[in-house]
């Protein structure tokens, strides 16, 4: 995920992170629940058979 | 001394409930010092609670199992006049005014409550260390984390400071912390326990559970914070018992191969006491943690979603980083993990129809050590636990044993309002194994020749 959609994506919600270890570590978080959202989204897809 | 032990003292009459309240702040106050684990005591209410109950007994009253017995409870739950300050500086100055409709319920079984144990910030991540206070050392070894959110409560039990707690939830917080200190946590069906009064993070994963030295403790504990019948936990044999072994989830890429080894040995113990134990496959645990992981992420955002904005001081970093990345959910990632768990759902209930219950570990580690988080870097701690607060499963570890002198938990699962069964599987476990059988600080002073015997069996 490209940093300024998440920053844009924060920012409409109010969360504005300031120092770079706060932006880093929600990057990565989010990058995961994105990964895990596709996995997801995969197996519904499928009717849910894994 | 166990809680059953304590209580026919006192109906006999060769044990107060002052004594044994007094005794345990002793206790506290000798060994706390080293763990951590209590953030408020409250000395003078408890020997007062404790003088009640003495005259109660004397005047014939008995309000059950936990009349008289000291429990601590994790720093989420409301205890009117006590400082709940969920673990944040964002509550540092709060004070409970009425209690949380759990902590009423042992007030009125008796109970003595003893004090707030910690829980890691917001009962969300951990832990950190900018948080209200810091986390507690493990106490089999203080390099070690205790796991959480529960933190303190886990780390109290194994130190022998206290044999019963109150704790939360949400995706493992009672649960985990358990297994890493080498003590039992029950996660009951979801809504089993009321859980107002107590900081929600996502509701509909939240469940209060008790934390105890033993599962038949558990069990005791559970009566009352469920309002039910406490469980009769038979003899230890489970002839009729049939059992799934989950070996796939033991078999993860992130598990220690440990894991595998003791859950196999657990299932040999449980099928020696009668047990009919077979191997098979849950639906795949990377897939019901992922989504587990959307839900409560899209949820704890929404709980928090005020705190949270600007830069969401003073809140600490862990947390804050941890529940901002929900916003990058959509609607519809939302809506595919609620699916997905209605079917992860009905394939666990469809397991649970031809068996009674499920094991799997409770961890896939054990307890990280605290450097692994210096700095306030959030790292992944392989679990088993998340899956069956998505599905609302009751879950209860048990300790399985040890490796390389920490210990790890046996997780056993059971149908919807099944918490009596899988306290009878657990409670037999545990008299037909001592992994349980000695607390962190009792163990080293009495047999050191035994204790580095059973912390490296495998």
């Amino acid at each position: 995920m490209e940093r300024d959609t998440l920053l844009a994506q924060l920012a409409a919600r109010g969360i504005h992170p300031v120092q770079d270890a706060d932006i880093k570590a929600i990057e990565d978080t989010a990058n995961a629940l994105r990964r895990s959202a596709e996995r997801i989204a995969a197996f519904v897809a499928t009717g849910g058979a894994s | 001394m166990s809680v059953a032990e304590a209580g026919l003292a006192m109906r006999r009459g060769t044990l107060t409930s002052r004594a044994l309240v007094a005794a345990h702040l002793d206790r506290i106050a000798t060994r706390d010092d080293r763990i951590g684990a209590f953030v408020f005591i409250d000395a003078e209410a408890a020997l007062a609670a404790a003088d009640a109950a003495d005259a109660a007994l004397a005047s014939g009253i008995d309000h059950g199992p936990l009349h008289g017995i000291p429990v601590a409870i994790k720093d989420l739950f409301d205890v009117a006049g006590w400082p709940v300050r969920h673990g944040s500086v964002c509550f540092a100055n709060r004070m409970a005014e009425a209690d949380a409709p759990a902590v009423a319920r042992l007030r009125a079984a008796g109970a003595v409550l003893i004090g707030l144990v910690a829980t890691y910030e917001l009962a969300i991540v951990g832990p950190g260390e900018d948080g209200l206070y810091p986390q507690p050392r493990n106490p089999w070894n203080p390099d070690h984390i205790t796991g959480g959110s529960s933190s303190g409560a886990a780390a109290a039990i194994a130190a022998g400071m206290v044999r019963l707690a109150l704790g939360s939830d949400t995706g493992g917080s009672v649960r985990s912390p358990a297994a890493y200190c080498g003590t039992v946590g029950l996660k009951p069906t979801n809504g089993a326990i009321p859980k107002s009064g107590a900081l929600p993070l996502a509701p509909t994963f939240d469940t209060p559970g008790a934390m105890a030295r033993t599962a038949a403790e558990a069990g005791l504990l559970h009566a009352v914070l469920s309002d039910t019948s406490p469980t009769a936990l038979q003899d230890g044999r489970l002839d009729g018992v049939r059992i799934l072994c989950a070996r796939n989830w033991a078999q993860a890429p992130d598990a220690d191969p440990a894991a595998l080894d003791l859950m196999d040995a657990a299932a040999s113990v449980l099928s020696l006491a009668g047990a009919t134990v077979i191997t098979g496959d849950l639906p795949p645990l990377d897939l019901m943690t992922d989504a587990g992981a959307i839900l409560i992420h899209a949820e704890g955002l929404a709980t928090h979603a005020e705190r949270l904005k600007g830069d969401g001081r003073p809140m600490g970093r862990m947390p804050y980083q941890s529940m901002a990345a929900g916003a990058v959910l959509t609607d519809e990632d939302i809506a595919n993990a609620r699916r997905a768990a209605a079917v992860f759902k009905a394939q666990i209930d469809a397991l649970l129809v031809d068996c009674d219950a499920l094991l799997t570990p409770t961890t896939l580690t054990t307890a990280p050590r605290f450097s692994e988080f210096a700095n306030g870097q959030a790292r992944w701690t392989p679990m088993c636990t998340l899956p069956f607060n998505m599905t609302g499963h009751p879950a209860l570890s048990v300790p399985m044993g040890f490796v390389r002198g920490l210990p790890m938990g046996l997780q056993i699962i059971g149908p919807h309002d099944g918490e009596a069964m899988i306290l009878r599987i657990g409670s037999a476990f545990e008299q037909a194994s001592d992994h349980g059988a000695f607390d962190a600080f009792t163990l080293p002073q009495s047999n050191p020749a035994r204790v580095n015997r059973i912390k490296e069996m495998t």
